[in-house]
């Protein structure tokens, strides 16, 4: 990160005619005695003289600082903040322009934002938002940050430039799932609903009591019953780990008119990942097949599920996604019993006939207990998702 | 894709607000600046044009928006109104008033079309600058107080409006290419997958643009005002103010004939003549005057009646003098041989500011006395006048110049005037003089001549002295009800009649110089020499200013008698002046008319003194005021405390020139000397430089230093393992920095090919620090550490080795390159 600015004054375009009027006035009224004349010339140079030093210490006193939120996702609405401080202890800064440039990692998309400061107090600080939506997900440069004033005659423009960057991942957009979604993804439903008995934990539902047993917590000691068994009972939680999942996305596009379609598989594996990880009890492995395949597990923290969706985000579709290496990377990690859930935006059979290595990925696939094949294209998309409004 | 139309409807109603004041502020621009154009001339439909439009544009375009001129049909009107206007230079003749009033026209034209556009920043940008060309073409020929009247209002209109420009250019949104506020806006290069709007913070700023705006005009005014100022009285001047080269506003009359309507014409202009300031030397305070000050400004001597057309008409004149006797400095002043005598005179200061001037006539009241040489300046020895002594030239620019007199006494200005005695030669030029003050023709006038007769002895019977014959012959015109005072002379002039033996025997009406002439025959036809003096008779103060003010309708002729000492009787003692055989005494015969000037009020006098300062302090400014250096010197009017600011200024260098500043504690000697003092103090602001910046980055780094050496290290093992290992590689948290904060820092320092991300486990090692540290949880001791903090120790520990390993090859490679 770097943060070194710079700061330019120039005359403003009504700045360059009242210069140049004024000029005219000294001339004509030093050459022809006419006072009045250079009375207006004397208050034009008065006003372009204050003007000039008092825009560059609206500027220059001015630190700013950028705070981005963690998490975004494609479609949803979010606020960049901006943190100014003036560094003068004297003088206040009043109606500064704060521009800041958003530039997507690969060059594809940019955009100028901006916001109005009304004034930041001498020594103090004040904030400052613009709104944001982003229509494609990615990785995200913000900088650098352009502040300028023209204030508080327009006839200046003093501007900064802060070299300040940084950088945002934006997730794909997330679905809204059907209500018996779970039966759309995996048949055997028994493969994501085992439960687990422990004690003591948070993260779940209350199940009952049992006797004090050597390393207990004693948190977890239900004291009314204790008090009435006169022996120790803590209470026993059920933790709810209902699935063991491996998820392929496989995000193919042939040319440009699919790419809304792989768009379509990348954000159901995020949406699938989000809701199965948000109940923290998991364990997912997600595998990415684009130009590049990558895998990556969770086990349902916050974290963990952040990370699969940065994965996500990072994809980049390819008429030739690396299907088989991600399969191959994954089955390790999940085990051949996992169910295996590949999400694509063709048919298995397209998928079959134009990846390469199609022998490989079948030999891959073959000793694997349970797999389903999801095409966003066809009807199976109506299955796990709620139709969205146009 | 969700729709923020809701958000920018905020966005555009809050900036619609402050274009509809910039609309309001733009519009009383366009009116002000044609009145400024219209005050200093005769167009007076140049302010209709400018409100019609104004109110028009305001209303019918900006608010109901009815309607817009487009920028192609502006054009085209704008291109007709040049060429319509722009027909009066082609005439060939030489730039003047019509010219100046063809380009005024065209400029309210102007902005009367661009008032008939929808309104952008362009627009409000052309309009300020044509509101600014106004105020330069009015620059040149407005130099009435109007002009600065009304360049405070539209400055500071102007600054608020420039203020709220600027304030629409920081809240402006950035794809203003879709507002309709601003269709000439940047050219934004926004991308379809990004969509920003503006914040809360824009918003606000919207809502508070206007309020800054006038606290900017409230701020800045004075910054502004002391550096115009200091510019305009410092830049140097090098040619004279236009104003007083000008010829069209000089005064006329007091010349060396005066035609006998000529006072009367006079009498109806209202124009100031003179600014007369009285300070009592005693006192040093400004000293009033009880019956008015009569300041002679010429004597006339030769009466003349000549015939005109079909009517007859007379003038007096002056008679020649021979230049090389007559004139002389201004004599000094007389001081009495018995001291007890200045108890019956008030010794006054006059100064005296007289406007530009067709001739060369100074005006005084005598007796006068120099106060300082000025070799300008001439004194005609008999007639107790002053003039400037380049003669000859058709215009006499505007001049100070100061005096000293004994002719008050408690505020009653002397009627008697010692006459200079002269020796052998001179006695006979002087008595050449007196006989040409006899010059009566008793047959071109035989009513005065009667009249006078008349007077001639006493109720008693017995003969009247002089002087009593002359009080006589004043208290005839002045309290008779046969004579009254008038300028409206419509009466007929009678053939082969002198006009003066018509108006003492026909009209018995006329103003003071019928009066005075009438009385000076008279006092002729009985052998008492007499001459007519015209000047001003003045006693309107104004209290602003403690002046006298001596306008043109104040111009009066009144008479001098020349009174041997033996005839003044118990009068003969006068004081304040040397004792002489002969006397001028004044003589006013005109009597009191309600026709004559009231005196102003103190409106009236105000704006006399704002129009005054105007003219002495800024329409006149030029080299000779800069130096300070008025003509006379030693004035001391209200007008000039620039100059006295530069005298004052010059004498503080001369005395450090002089090394006698501070009273001569700094006096130089042999040790101080300019290159002493110039090293001296260049050394101090070399030291004060070097102490402020020194002294400033030793201040700021000390608690820097304080704050980086007290990093603070966890308490809970695992977490500050995982810190050791990664200070390895310079990855340090920062005091103020949260765990969460750093685990985004340090994942981002540690991202790069081929080292594992530290990303996940610096998080879940975060969530379980907080969960010890702050969520009541034992911590656990290293022997049984959590597999999963185990492993994402590992998972660090392995990241900061690979980072090293990574490290060392590039350094390696960098060296066998460098060696290479």
């Amino acid at each position: 990160m770097s943060t070194q600015s710079r700061i330019s004054i120039r005359l403003t375009r009504l700045g360059f005619h009242c210069a140049f009027l004024g000029g005219f006035a000294v001339f004509g009224g030093a050459a022809r005695g006419f006072n009045l004349l250079l009375v207006l010339a004397a208050l034009l140079i008065g006003a372009l003289l204050i003007h000039w030093r008092w825009s560059r210490h609206n500027i220059a006193s001015i630190a700013v600082g950028r705070r981005l939120p963690r998490e975004v996702f494609v479609g949803q609405r979010f606020s960049v903040r901006f943190q100014l401080a003036n560094r003068n202890r004297f003088l206040m800064a009043w109606m500064i322009r704060l521009e800041d440039l958003i530039e997507s990692i690969t060059g594809q998309d940019q955009a100028t934002a901006g916001c109005g400061i009304a004034s930041v107090r001498a020594g103090g600080s004040e904030s400052a938002d613009y709104n944001c939506m982003f229509a494609r997900r990615g990785r995200y440069r913000f900088g650098p940050m352009h502040l300028e004033s023209t204030f508080p005659f327009a006839l200046f423009r003093c501007c900064k430039t802060i070299n300040e960057y940084d950088e945002i991942c934006i997730l794909p957009e997330l679905l809204e799932l059907a209500q018996r979604w779970e039966h759309g993804i995996v048949g055997n439903r028994d493969g994501i609903s085992t439960n687990a008995r422990r004690t003591g934990s948070t993260n779940g539902e209350l199940f009952g009591l049992r006797e004090w047993q050597n390393g207990d917590s004693p948190k977890w000691i239900h004291w009314r019953t204790t008090a009435r068994l006169m022996t120790p009972a803590v209470r026993q939680f059920e933790q709810q780990r209902r699935f063991d999942l491996c998820i392929i996305v496989d995000a193919y596009a042939a040319d440009e008119s699919d790419e809304p379609l792989a768009e379509t598989a990348i954000s159901l594996a995020a949406t699938i990942v989000t809701k199965l990880l948000s109940s923290r009890s998991g364990r997912i492995v997600l595998g990415t097949a684009g130009s590049n395949h990558n895998v990556a597990v969770g086990i349902g923290s916050d974290s963990d599920q952040y990370q699969m969706l940065v994965l996500l985000a990072d994809v980049k579709i390819s008429q030739n996604p690396r299907i088989a290496a991600a399969v191959g990377q994954v089955i390790p990690l999940a085990g051949s019993t996992t169910d295996l859930i590949v999400i694509s935006s063709r048919s298995e059979s397209d998928a079959f006939t134009n990846t390469d290595g199609t022998l490989h990925l079948r030999r891959q696939i073959a000793p694997l207990a349970n797999v389903r094949w999801i095409n966003v294209g066809d009807k199976d998309l109506t299955d796990l998702v709620v139709a969205r409004s146009t | 894709m969700i729709v923020a139309t809701d958000v920018r409807a905020g966005e555009r109603q809050a900036e619609r607000v402050v274009f509809r004041r910039l609309e309001l502020y733009f519009a009383t621009l366009t009116v002000l600046g044609a009145f400024v154009l219209a005050i200093g001339n005769d167009g007076a439909v140049i302010p209709m044009i400018a409100i019609f439009f104004a109110i028009v544009g305001y209303v019918f375009v900006d608010l109901l928006k009815f309607f817009s001129l487009p920028p192609t049909a502006a054009y085209i009107a704008m291109a007709l109104a040049a060429v319509f206007c722009i027909a009066d230079f082609t005439d060939g003749k030489s730039a003047g008033p019509r010219q100046l009033l063809a380009v005024a026209h065209l400029l309210v034209l102007v902005q009367a079309i661009l008032m008939m556009q929808r309104k952008s920043k362009r627009i409000f940008e052309q309009l300020a600058i044509f509101c600014l060309l106004e105020l330069i073409v009015a620059a040149v020929f407005n130099h009435a107080i109007s002009f600065g009247l009304l360049l405070v209002p539209i400055t500071m209109i102007a600054a608020a409006a420039l203020g709220l420009l600027a304030a629409v250019s920081a809240i402006e949104p950035v794809d203003s290419s879709e507002a309709s506020l601003e269709p000439n806006a940047k050219t934004n290069r926004h991308s379809s997958a990004i969509m920003v709007t503006v914040g809360e913070s824009t918003r606000s700023a919207a809502t508070r643009a206007n309020h800054y705006s006038k606290m900017s005009v409230a701020i800045f005014a004075p910054a502004i005002i002391l550096v115009a100022a200091v510019f305009f009285y410092a830049l140097p001047r090098t040619s004279e103010a236009s104003r007083t080269s000008r010829l069209g506003d000089a005064m006329v009359g007091f010349a060396d004939h005066v035609q006998l309507e000529q006072i009367g014409q006079m009498l109806r202009n209202p124009a100031i003549a003179l600014h007369v300031g009285l300070v009592d030397r005693s006192s040093g305070d400004s000293y009033r005057v009880a019956r008015g000050i009569y300041l002679r400004g010429r004597v006339l001597e030769r009466y003349e009646a000549k015939r005109i057309e079909d009517r007859t008409t007379a003038q007096w004149n002056a008679l020649e003098i021979a230049q090389d006797v007559e004139l002389a400095p201004l004599p000094p002043e007389f001081f009495p041989r018995r001291s007890t005598d200045s108890n019956f005179y008030d010794t006054l200061n006059v100064s005296v500011q007289r406007e530009s001037i067709r001739s060369e006539s100074l005006f005084v009241t005598a007796p006068y006395h120099r106060l300082n040489r000025n070799p300008e300046i001439v004194h005609l020895k008999d007639r107790w006048t002053i003039r400037t002594r380049e003669s000859g030239l058709r215009t006499h620019a505007k001049m100070e110049y100061s005096f000293g007199t004994n002719a008050f006494r408690k505020g009653v200005q002397s009627e008697l005037i010692a006459r200079a005695t002269e020796d052998a030669s001179g006695a006979n030029r002087m008595m050449q003089y007196q006989n040409e003050l006899l010059v009566f023709d008793p047959n071109s006038m035989p009513s005065i001549a009667r009249i006078a007769n008349d007077l001639t002895v006493n109720v008693k019977g017995e003969r009247r002295s002089d002087y009593e014959l002359a009080k006589s012959i004043e208290k005839h015109f002045s309290t008779s009800s046969d004579y009254q005072y008038s300028l409206n002379l419509q009466s007929k002039s009678v053939k082969n009649l002198d006009p003066i033996e018509q108006f003492v025997s026909i009209d018995r009406k006329g103003h003071c110089q019928y009066f005075a002439s009438a009385m000076a025959m008279m006092l002729r036809s009985q052998k008492i020499p007499a001459r007519v003096v015209v000047g001003y008779h003045t006693d309107e103060y104004n209290e602003w200013a403690n002046l006298y003010v001596a306008r043109q309708l104040h111009a009066h002729a009144w008479v001098e008698a020349l009174i041997d000492r033996d005839q003044l009787g118990d009068r003969s003692r006068v004081y304040g002046q040397p004792e002489s055989t002969q006397y001028w005494l004044r003589l006013d015969p005109t009597p009191f008319s309600d026709q004559g000037p009231e005196s102003p009020g103190p409106i009236r006098q105000s704006i006399d003194f704002a129009q005054t300062w105007w003219d002495d302090n800024v329409i006149e400014m030029d080299a000779s005021q800069q130096q300070g250096s008025a003509i006379t010197g030693g004035i001391h009017s209200s007008g000039q405390w620039h100059a006295r600011a530069v005298d004052w200024l010059s004498r503080q260098i001369r005395r450090i020139q002089a090394g006698d500043l501070g009273g001569g504690a700094f006096a130089g000697r042999e040790v101080t000397s300019w290159p002493t003092a110039v090293t001296g103090v260049g050394l101090i602001l070399a030291i004060l430089a070097l102490l402020r910046f020194r002294l400033a980055k030793w201040i700021w780094r000390v608690p820097n230093r304080r704050s980086n050496s007290t990093e603070i290290r966890p308490s809970i093992g695992y977490y500050a393992a995982a810190l050791d290992e990664l200070a390895r590689v310079g990855i340090h948290r920062r005091p103020a920095e949260t765990p969460t904060e750093f685990v985004g820092t340090a994942a981002a320092t540690m991202r790069q090919p081929g080292v594992p991300s530290i990303q996940g486990p610096m998080e879940r090692l975060t969530a379980t620090f907080y969960l010890h540290r702050f969520g009541g949880d034992r911590e656990p001791d290293d022997r049984c550490r959590s597999d999963s903090v185990t492993a994402d120790l590992a998972v660090i520990k392995t990241s900061v080795e690979s980072t090293l390993r990574i490290r060392t090859e590039l350094a390696n490679q960098t060296e066998e390159e460098s060696i290479e």
